[in-house]
């Protein structure tokens, strides 16, 4: 008999203080692992879906260009117009290589699922490089693009008449577009005319999406763009600045979550700590046996810090794989929290993820293993095989 | 029974001892997190409400930050010109219309910066608890200063002397210093509104416009208005209270919901720690029961024990949680994006009773199996375990 398959003896002894001890190490890792995978998730979501708006600055009214942001991406009725010809002087800017209007309304259908149209221009697609349309860009009148999910709703066709969702129009499906990852899939896309028409706001815009020709001379387009005579009804928000702000702002809480983690990490600790002295007061007299029949201290040092380490690994990995069985809840219910969730995946993990996790139970058993291992190894054996166990 | 109870306990003192030390460090960070969020509730309304302002004209970006830079007196990147405090006066809703320039002058030599505030006379409106603690109320001449009870302390000022600004080369004569007003107030140095403006070299620009209506119910209207103002937006403060209030909200869910873990963790750590004291005096238990102890007497010492251990902890935890709530405190400030000045931290006596009582809950759960396990035991066990 080895000395590792001596240290699992205790879950035959034991196996509801094992278990339950092990139970803590679980949770704490889980947590752990759900705030790591959570952190990378944001930041990756958050760049992705920046990336795929496909401009360097947004133009919108003004406001909270956080709040006008999150609506640009996700789709939503807006508070305030600009004026379209705004959109000339922003074309007028050096250093604009693309800007695309967009008119941007929200409404609910009877079931309460949100549609979302898009008066745009045919210049979108120099920004979307990542769109496929099966069929064409809506050119004109009376034309509609939906996105993937809308036609797979309304189970519409390409060259189809159907009535506008919501609104008391009809139109003809000029294209379809493929899967995309954001959020363009729920939207329905029509000339810019139309929108403004459909929803009584002619010669108004929600947004423009600005493309630079050159992205390193953001300061200067920017200054130009506030600087202009529109600039002073208009926000200009330069999309890496905003990317900077709601990072700092996720960057602050990660602290404070983290050091709470920590201190259920710990806690969890002391209670492997705790059920491998109770099993050493138990197993004083066998220790002492041990000891007469040859054993070193080092022996039993090893013995149960051996027994630290396999609660605390066991403990990782069935944390790991908790919280991997719970990533969809949680993600569900962080959604449901967060002011700026991104539409992709909210918990997106690494490798690293999984390792930092294993790399902080296995120190946290290294170190919670020392006290009661030196305590077992400090035991004189003559003490240890008393009848009374020699008290711990 | 309690003593009996209370000396089984004291057998194992490092094995209770770490147990009780793991439950209170949980709850005491549940204290903290509870106490601290009622607190921040009400520090941020108290300090709304008292200034009595209604909106804030700021200049284009984003309104909340810009807002909560001006209430916490920090400078914004953007400015007002001037033109538009006329706009706003000139709006029939608008009864008080007061301007503000801020301007920051770093002072790396004493490793701080200083925050200076221009204003006129209408801010006196604004600020009911402008009250001088020394020398007059308000500026007697174009160069005059006012300053704040935490500045005139630091530059050990008091009314009459000079006072020499050497980054803007301005020579001003201290007029009055403020009473201690709990608000940001305090370390701000306040001139008049046309001093700042050519102090700073920001002719006719303004930070922010606090404004105040004759009647709240004109609000909207009011608000439509004053947005149409270029190169301006208002934010109403009810309006930005409650954006702040969510995003702390938010932050305050996902802590809470962390420390809910923690404390479970420490509930399966009293839970074996119970059990094995079960276990490990199964033949004193049995002893018990043959001098004549009934199941029910049994049952009671061991939940008797888990409650003294559980209500131990929690005692434990809020005394911790006393201890560290302004090291905390220090901590969470740093991060908030519109902290009030007055402490946040408010350990109340129902908090303390939610934890308290949570703390007593979970013990008695933790509790009734080990204690019905120890209720089983037969007398006549005692005789087959001592053989």
């Amino acid at each position: 008999m080895n000395w590792l398959s001596l240290s699992f003896k205790d879950w035959q002894r034991r196996p509801l203080r094992m278990a339950l001890t092990t139970a803590g190490v679980a949770i704490a890792v889980a947590a752990l692992w759900s705030l790591l995978a959570f952190q990378q998730g944001y930041r990756d979501g958050m760049q992705g879906e920046l990336d795929r708006l496909g401009a360097h600055v947004l133009v919108v009214p003004k406001g909270c260009p956080y709040d006008a942001a999150s609506i640009a991406l996700h789709g939503a009725s807006w508070p305030c117009y600009l004026q379209e010809n705004y959109l000339k002087q922003v074309r007028a800017v050096d250093g604009v290589a693309t800007a695309a209007p967009v008119f941007m309304n929200a409404l609910y259908d009877e079931a309460g699922a949100q549609i979302v149209y898009n008066g745009v221009e045919p210049n979108l697609l120099t920004l979307k490089r990542g769109w496929h349309i099966n069929g064409e860009f809506p050119r004109r009148r009376g034309e509609v693009m939906l996105g993937s999910e809308v036609a797979a709703r309304m189970n519409a066709r390409v060259g189809q008449n159907i009535v506008l969702p919501s609104l008391k129009a009809r139109g003809t499906v000029c294209g379809i577009l493929a899967t995309t990852p954001g959020a363009d899939d729920g939207f329905l896309f029509v000339p810019l005319a139309d929108a403004q028409r459909l929803f009584g706001r002619p010669r108004e815009l929600t947004h423009i999406l600005v493309r630079l020709s050159d992205p390193d001379k953001m300061e200067g387009v920017v200054a130009q763009l506030r600087g202009c005579d529109a600039g002073l009804s208009m926000n200009v928000v330069p999309l890496t600045h905003l990317f900077h702000t709601i990072q700092n702002l996720v960057n602050s809480t990660r602290l404070m979550l983290g050091c709470i983690t920590l201190v259920a990490l710990l806690i969890a600790g002391a209670g492997v700590s705790n059920a491998i002295l109770m099993a050493i007061s138990e197993r004083t007299r066998e220790i002492g046996v041990m000891r007469a029949v040859g054993a070193s201290r080092g022996d039993i040092f090893r013995l149960f810090w051996l027994e630290t380490m396999q609660v605390c690994l066991l403990g990782s990995v069935l944390g790991v794989a908790l919280a991997f069985a719970a990533s969809r809840g949680v993600e569900n219910w962080l959604r449901a929290r967060l002011p700026f969730a991104p539409s992709g995946a909210l918990i997106g993990w690494h490798w690293w993820t999984v390792e930092i996790c294993f790399v902080c139970a296995l120190i946290l058993g290294s170190v919670v293993g020392l006290l009661p291992a030196w305590r077992a190894a400090s035991l004189s054996p003559m003490n240890a095989m008393r009848r009374d166990g020699g008290r711990l | 029974m309690l003593l009996f109870a209370l000396r089984n306990l004291t057998r194992r003192p490092l094995r209770n001892g770490l147990t009780l030390s793991g439950l209170a460090v949980a709850v005491a960070v549940l204290a903290c997190l509870l106490a601290f969020g009622q607190g921040y509730r009400r520090a941020l309304s108290a300090e709304l409400n008292r200034t009595g302002v209604q909106m804030m004209l700021v200049p284009l970006g984003c309104p909340y930050d810009a807002a909560a830079r001006v209430l916490k007196g920090k400078t914004l990147d953007n400015s007002l010109p001037e033109s538009a405090l006329a706009a706003v006066r000139s709006d029939p809703a608008v009864a008080i219309a007061a301007p503000l320039l801020l301007a920051a002058v770093p002072r790396p030599a004493e490793g701080r910066t200083d925050l200076w505030a221009g204003l006129d006379k209408t801010s006196l409106q604004l600020k009911p608890w402008w009250r001088m603690k020394a020398g007059r109320n308000w500026f007697a001449s174009a160069n005059s200063v006012i300053l704040g009870d935490e500045a005139a302390a630091v530059e050990t000022r008091v009314p009459g002397d000079k006072f020499y600004s050497p980054e803007t080369g301005q020579t001003l004569r201290v007029a009055g210093v403020l009473e201690r007003s709990g608000t940001s107030d305090d370390s701000l140095f306040f001139v008049s509104l046309a001093t700042a403006q050519k102090m700073f070299k920001q002719p006719q620009r303004l930070t922010a416009v606090a404004i105040r209506l004759h009647d709240p119910a004109q609000m909207s209207d009011a608000l439509e208005r004053l947005q149409k103002i270029p190169g301006a937006q208002v934010v109403t403060l009810s309006e930005m209270m409650g954006t702040f209030l969510n995003l702390v909200g938010t932050v305050r869910t996902l802590l809470l919901s962390i420390a809910i873990v923690a404390v479970t963790i420490s509930v399966l750590g009293v839970f074996n720690t119970l059990l094995t004291a079960v276990v490990e005096r199964m033949t004193e238990l049995s002893l018990l029961r043959a001098l004549g102890a009934s199941r029910s007497h049994v049952f009671g010492l061991i939940a008797l024990e888990s409650l003294l251990l559980v209500s131990a902890g929690s005692l434990c935890g809020l005394l911790l949680a006393r201890g560290i709530g302004g090291v905390f405190e220090n901590l969470v400030k740093r991060f908030m994006p519109l902290a009030p000045t007055e402490s946040l931290f408010t350990l109340t006596p129902l908090i303390m009773l939610q934890c308290l009582s949570l703390g007593l809950g979970i013990g008695l759960l933790a509790g009734i199996f080990p204690a019905w396990q120890a209720s089983q035991m037969q007398p006549a066990d005692a005789v087959k375990l001592e053989s």
